[in-house]
Order: C-alpha cells, then sequence, then structure tokens
C-alpha cells in the first residue's frame, strides 16, 4: 500500500520535473548551508582540540583578563615577583615566563617585521618544550643569555626573499643575532610564523621588564586543574586583583568551545532561515498540485480512496521532495564543507578536517524529509476533505 | 429478486447563494441484483444528481438511498469510499484516467484503495485489461491511447475489485460511433456473461431500446416521469 502511494507521487513528481525541482531547490539551499556550517564548525573544534592536546594536561597557562594577543597594546601584565610566588608552590615543576611583541628583522638588507617570543631556555625549560612536541627540524634550540634565535617552519621560508638557514646571521630590531635552528612545523600560522629566543635577551630587544604569559608545568601526581585553582588564589593575594587566569589545557578549550558554540548557533540559525523559505516552497507547490489535481482527486475518491488514501498520496509527495532535497543538500554542504577545509589549507591557516559524519548526514536528510512532509501537511488536508461530486465536477 | 440499489423519495437541494435550487424532487428508483438499467434525460433533469445517488458519490439533502440493503446515509465518509470502491465500478463519458500513471496502474488503482490486501494487482491488471480487449499497449500512459482505447482502462478499472455493478455515465458520449458500439458490445458482454448489473446514465434515447434491457427510468424535472419494465 505504501510503497503504491510513494509511486503514484513519484509519478506526479517525474511528470512536472521542473517545478519539482525548482521546490527542492529551496530545501537544497537550506540544507546544504546548514550541513557546510556544522561541518566547517566541527572541523574548527576538532583542530583547536588538537593543538591543546599537543599542549599536554599538565600545563598551566596564566594569562591577563585582558587579551593580549600579537598587535595588541595591553601592558604586560606579570613580573618577577610573580613568576616567584608560583615557584613557591610546592606542586608546581617549573615556571615559564614568557613575553612577545613585534620585531624588526632584517636580512639581506631587507626589512620584514614579525613576531618575536622570549622564551626561557634553560635546561629544565627546554625539556617542557620538548615535552609539548616543539621539536627543532634542523640545528638546536637557542642556548640561555645568548645572541641566539630558532626560527619557525613557515618564517624562513616565507619572511624573506632568500630563505632563511641555520648559520645565517639576522639583525633583530639592529642587533646581530645567529640563527642556531628552524623550528618543525606547529601546525598553526601564529607559532609558525614566530621567531624565538631566550626570554632575558628578549627583555633588551623588545624593550620590557615584563612578561605576557606564564606557564607552569605540574610536578606529575598532581591534579592540574586543583593546582592551577592553587596558583590563582596565591597569585590573587600577591598581586591583590583578579586581572588574570590560571587555566588548564582543558579548561580553556572548554571556554572556547563554549564561544564556538555560541557562534556555530548563530550561523546556523541564519542558515536555518533559508530551510523555512524552502519549506514554504514545499507547501505553496502542494496547494498548486492539489489545486491542479483537484479532478484526479475526484476519481480516486470515486474509485474508492478514502481520505486518509489522498492524504498519504500528498504527504508522500511533499515528503520525497524534502528527502531528494535533504540527499542533494548534504552533498552539496559536504562539498562546500570541504572547499573551506583545502581554502583553510592553502592560507596557512590552522589545518581543519572537514570530516564526514553520519550523524550529521542521517540528522540533516531526515529533518529535510520532515520539513517536507510537515509543510505538506495542510494541503494534503486540504485534499483529502474534498469531496468527491465536487472534485469530480472541477476540470 | 433482491434490490441492489433502492433510492425511495431522494430530493436534493443545492445552495446557490440564498436561493435553495431543488435537483432532485422525489425521486424513486429501484434496480434489482443482475440488471440492465437505463436512466434517461435530457440535461437539466437531474441526470447527473440522480447518478451521484446511485454511486453514492453524494448524500442526499432527504429520502434513503440504499446500496445492497445499507443505507448509506449511515456511513462515515471512509466506509462509504470503500463500499464504492468494492461494490460499484465506474466508467465516465471523458473516461477519468489518472494521465500519470500507465494502463496497467491506473487499473490496479481501485486495487490499491481497498482495504483487504490484493495479491499479485499487476497481474490481475493483466489479465482484466486482456478481458477487455487491451492487450497490448497495457504500459502506455492515457495521454498515447486513443479514446477507444482509454474507455477500454476505464472499464477494465471499473472491473479491477469486481463489483457487482458498473455504473456507467455516457460512456459512449466521447466516442465515434463505431467505436461506441464497441464499447456498448463489451458492456453488455459483461452483463450478460460476468452477470453484472450494468447502469447507464445517459440523454441518448437509443440506449432505452436496446435488446436486454430491464428498466428504464426516464427523468423529468428531478423526478421519474416514466418507467418501463420489461418482462
Amino acid at each position: 500500500m505504501i510503497q503504491d502511494y510513494l509511486r503514484i507521487a513519484l509519478r506526479n513528481i517525474t511528470h512536472r520535473k521542473l517545478r519539482s525541482w525548482l521546490t527542492a531547490i529551496g530545501i537544497i539551499i537550506g540544507v546544504a548551508s546548514v550541513v557546510a556550517l556544522i561541518s566547517v564548525s566541527q572541523g574548527m573544534q576538532g583542530a583547536i582540540e588538537e593543538q591543546f592536546e599537543q599542549m599536554g594536561t599538565d600545563t598551566i597557562t596564566i594569562t591577563p583578563t585582558s587579551f593580549t594577543g600579537p598587535g595588541s597594546t595591553a601592558e604586560a601584565p606579570f613580573d618577577d615577583g610573580d613568576v616567584r610566588v608560583i615557584e613557591r608552590i610546592p606542586e608546581i615543576d617549573t615556571v615559564l615566563p614568557m613575553m612577545y611583541g613585534t620585531a624588526k628583522f632584517t636580512f639581506h638588507n631587507q626589512d620584514s617585521y614579525s613576531y618575536l617570543m622570549g622564551i626561557p631556555l634553560d635546561k629544565e625549560s627546554n625539556k617542557v618544550w620538548d615535552d609539548i612536541g616543539w621539536d627543532i627540524l634542523e640545528g638546536r634550540f637557542p642556548e640561555a643569555g645568548k645572541k641566539e634565535v630558532g626560527i619557525g617552519y613557515l618564517a624562513a621560508k616565507e619572511m624573506f626573499d632568500d630563505e632563511l638557514r641555520v648559520k645565517n646571521t639576522i639583525m633583530v630590531n639592529d642587533e646581530k643575532f645567529k640563527i642556531v635552528g628552524i623550528a618543525k612545523e606547529v601546525g598553526n600560522s601564529q607559532d609558525d610564523t614566530a621567531i624565538y629566543m631566550d626570554v632575558d635577551v628578549a627583555k633588551d630587544i623588545l624593550d620590557q621588564e615584563d612578561y605576557n604569559m606564564i606557564m607552569a608545568k605540574v610536578k606529575p601526581g598532581n591534579d592540574a586543574e586543583l593546582v592551577a585553582d592553587k596558583v590563582q588564589r596565591k597569585l590573587e593575594k600577591y598581586r591583590d586583583a583578579e586581572d588574570f587566569n590560571a587555566l588548564t589545557p582543558s579548561e580553556i578549550l572548554e571556554q572556547i568551545n563554549d564561544i564556538l558554540g555560541i557562534i556555530q548557533l548563530v550561523l546556523v540559525g541564519i542558515a536555518a532561515i533559508s530551510l523555512l523559505v524552502g519549506a514554504i516552497g514545499i507547501m505553496n507547490t502542494m496547494y498548486t498540485s492539489v489545486l491542479e489535481r483537484t479532478k484526479e482527486i475526484g476519481i480516486m475518491k470515486a474509485i474508492g480512496a478514502s481520505n486518509n488514501a489522498i492524504m498519504m498520496i500528498f504527504l508522500a509527495e511533499a515528503g520525497i521532495l524534502g528527502i531528494v532535497g535533504g540527499i542533494v543538500g548534504t552533498i552539496l554542504g559536504m562539498i562546500m564543507g570541504k572547499g573551506v577545509e583545502i581554502a583553510a589549507g592553502s592560507s596557512g591557516f590552522i589545518p581543519l578536517r572537514v570530516e564526514i559524519s553520519w550523524p550529521l548526514i542521517l540528522g540533516a536528510i531526515s529533518f529535510a524529509f520532515l520539513i517536507g512532509a510537515l509543510s505538506g501537511t495542510l494541503p494534503a488536508l486540504g485534499a483529502a476533505k474534498l469531496k468527491p461530486v465536487d472534485a469530480l465536477r472541477h476540470e | 429478486m433482491k434490490a441492489i440499489i433502492d433510492v425511495q423519495d431522494v430530493w436534493k437541494i443545492y445552495q446557490m447563494g440564498s436561493v435553495e435550487v431543488p435537483a432532485l424532487r422525489g425521486l424513486d428508483i429501484t434496480i434489482n441484483k443482475g440488471d440492465f438499467a437505463v436512466i434517461m434525460g435530457p440535461s437539466g433533469s437531474g441526470k447527473s444528481t440522480a447518478m451521484n445517488m446511485v454511486g453514492a458519490l453524494d448524500l442526499p439533502t432527504k429520502g434513503i438511498v440504499k446500496l445492497d440493503g445499507r443505507n448509506i446515509a449511515h456511513m462515515d465518509e471512509s466506509t462509504l469510499a470503500q463500499v464504492r470502491g468494492e461494490k460499484i465500478g465506474f466508467v465516465f463519458q471523458t473516461f477519468n484516467l489518472i494521465p500519470t500513471l500507465t494502463a496497467i496502474e491506473n487499473v490496479t488503482l481501485p486495487m490499491i484503495f481497498k482495504r483487504s490486501f490484493v495479491l499479485d494487482k499487476v497481474e490481475k491488471a493483466k489479465k482484466i485489461l486482456r478481458l477487455v480487449g487491451l492487450g497490448e499497449r497495457m504500459t502506455h500512459r492515457p495521454g498515447e491511447l486513443s479514446g477507444g482505447e482509454r474507455q477500454r482502462v476505464a472499464i477494465a478499472r471499473s472491473l479491477a475489485n469486481d463489483p457487482e455493478i458498473i455504473l456507467a455515465d455516457e460512456p459512449t458520449g466521447n466516442l465515434d460511433s463505431k467505436m461506441g458500439e464497441q464499447i456498448m458490445d463489451l458492456l453488455l458482454d459483461l452483463h450478460e456473461k460476468h452477470k453484472k448489473t450494468l447502469i447507464i446514465v445517459t440523454h441518448d434515447p437509443r440506449f432505452a431500446k436496446l435488446k436486454g434491457v430491464d428498466n428504464v427510468f426516464w427523468l423529468k424535472d428531478g423526478a421519474i416521469e416514466k418507467k418501463r419494465r420489461e418482462k
């Protein structure tokens, strides 16, 4: 029975191909944009999570509450006093105060501005860099106290017309430095385009005393989140201010995910509007269809079709339009997502992987079917309620 | 003889704006099982409304319509559709086939709508199509068939659920005289060989003179003016 209704519905759809496709396009656009947005933001989330996994779970990051990314004008807020407070906490292993800023680099008489990171490079610190998988591709790490720099993977290749190599000399804010190492590719453009040197040397070069952020490694066997809370408490007491956050990678990740979630909700909400328009399109087509086929409805009723049967035929028709729109839209959305992946990859942005997730595919298609069937309900009810005599008389 | 259709003092009044227009004024028609009946009348005589009553397509404003002993006023819409589908096979002047479906699919349609499951609908449809003389072109759509062929498909469709009654509304009205004769022969054949109750609604007086007609009802102004019963 059901398959018979489906066949009748399918015949009606294929009978007026153009109109059916136009109707389906409404749903296709809506579903494609929703699928593309969801898969891209899922890919983005995955990429960010991957970055944090590299950091390990036992590193606490202490950052000012105000935004202090590259290019920010906020003051570097931490000084050696803060570092000592953290060092005194017994659960803390190593404390790594860091500073960063923009500096002028000169190589072969060519100037370039880039991101300079001052990081501690003593023995203890180097162990931490090793742990988080930060590695040298060629050469070695710069040494503490020496005028040596390590170059990020992309910086070496792209900063100057000539590629930077180990043993080259480079001017940093007009002072001579020796390149001792090229870093392995990390995967995010910020780290890969930076240039690294010892934090104490960076103080002179950047002409600043304070640190932009502090990383602290927790001694093995301690709960990183509890230690982070302790750091927060002790440092708050010392500084007498709540202008910073001591967070573990998983806590930071949670915060980022919260923000991403809101962005995702807003974007998908906007895309959902086009789905609504698609649904209205289906409803419109179905009303037209009922009107055009009033006589057929009368015939079918005369030869024994119950109201339910008529209703089912029209619902099937709307549902098929929805499901076809859903399938084509999902495929299109996936292609769009892959396109974003390729574009993001080639622009050196965070490499995101847009994965084909079955729950998303099945969810999108069944949702489209539901939308189709729902928008078909009113027209189908109208068709079912027609009186056979009136419908038969209709030309 | 048992009456398969019993129409007693039926009135049908249409509301046209504020005016009430009676289309039937006390119609009485009784047709026995296995009869060949002709309901005849000029246009405006209430012939179409009478057919709607006899075919259980519409309910009377007043009076009783009994189909195989059951009052159709007591049935809900779904039951009425079911009874129509199983007891009556309709043949219309304009064929009224579904244009998007093939001949076979048109014939299976009443079986699809039947509440009980029909095994091998397509095979049955083919058998009926061969019976009505349309052994070929069964997979064609109505638009690809001639008028006579279309009417054969319509007759095959009317037979799909083995109904006791075939109700034909001007079955030859849209056909040339040669094709009309062939269709008439087919209908008479179904009546004689397959013992179907055949009811023809028409304005054409020639049908009243056909051999084998059991009842003729002449309609005028929504009521029976004259009736003739053979035998």
